[in-house]
């Protein structure tokens, strides 16, 4: 089974980072998106199936936040994973965004292996690609502290 | 004086964590700004219980390393657009993770980074003058960095 992965963040250089870990860690990919902000995603949302998004918090336009809070509200995205990957760490940051539906909150500075991590705990497959879990169990849902 | 202290390592710790950890860079402690022959500067601004700017100043060949090491890029690959957004990302970052360590349980919101070629050096006497701005610099193989925090009140 292989993924579309949306990846939301300001940092042209941010993105192209998550891409190549990503793409190095084996998960396996089908078509990677980018948006540079919250607005930006739900363009690309529209018009492209996601099976899973990783959001930046601090953006212009529309901040991780927002976009998560619309992606929840959705009636068509709001079973998407959306997992938050931000230097906004404080514990009532994290909860805010766990209580708003993230899935999965990454602090940068990170290492590779954070993102495969998260990354295959929330889809709910093991990493020989096997689908394995119910990615919309609460429990699945992961904060990573480096 | 205790204050300015923690904030001073707590910084200085966010810093070498960042850099290790995100640029594969390994500071060390220095004395002086950034020399050579362009300084680039990447700012953010944080507010909430406490506010403030933080500017990181780099030397070009610390600025060219950093990009080469995070997007694996040769020098004669990079792009004006790749630096500065790398070095936009390292101030988001460093100070993130400077709130964070500092106290977790305090929520701040942290402006865009801005982003400056060729600025100007600030003269030793405009450094740090009782704990505010707090300047703390640092020397690489490949060139210098200075952190400059400066408190706005809350």
């Amino acid at each position: 089974m292989s993924f579309n992965i949306l990846i939301v963040d300001d940092s042209n250089a941010m993105r192209s980072v998550i891409r190549k870990i990503i793409s190095m860690s084996g998960f396996r990919v089908d078509s990677c998106f980018e948006a540079g902000n919250g607005r930006e995603a739900l363009s690309v949302l529209s018009s492209n199936w996601v099976d899973v998004i990783l959001s930046d918090i601090n953006m212009p336009e529309m901040n991780g936040l927002e976009f998560l809070e619309t992606v929840r509200s959705h009636d068509l995205y709001h079973h998407i994973p959306v997992i938050m990957v931000s230097t906004e760490g404080s514990t009532e940051r994290i909860q805010e965004a766990f209580e708003n539906g993230a899935r999965g909150f990454i602090k940068k500075p990170f290492l590779p292996e954070d993102i495969r991590k998260v990354l295959y705990q929330v889809v709910g497959c093991q990493e020989d690609g096997e689908y394995g879990g119910n990615a919309e169990n609460p429990s699945d849902s992961e904060e990573v502290d480096f | 004086m205790e204050e300015t202290q923690r904030i001073r390592q707590t910084l200085k710790k966010s810093i070498f964590e960042v850099f290790e950890k995100m640029f594969f860079v390994f500071l060390e402690p220095a004395e002086t700004y950034p020399a050579g022959k362009e300084v680039l500067k990447a700012s953010i601004r944080f507010r909430g219980p406490r506010s403030g700017t933080i500017d990181l100043l780099f030397a070009t060949d610390l600025a060219m390393r950093m990009v080469q090491n995070l997007l694996l890029k040769e020098p004669d690959e990079m792009s004006d657009r790749d630096v500065e957004d790398c070095l936009k990302e390292s101030a988001n970052v460093v100070c993130g993770n400077f709130l964070r360590l500092f106290d977790s349980s305090l929520t701040f919101d942290l402006s865009i980074p801005g982003f400056e070629r060729n600025i100007e050096v600030p003269g030793e006497e405009k450094g740090e003058q009782a704990g505010n701005p707090v300047v703390i610099h640092f020397q690489s193989e490949d060139g210098g960095l200075s952190a400059v925090l400066r408190e706005t009140g809350s």
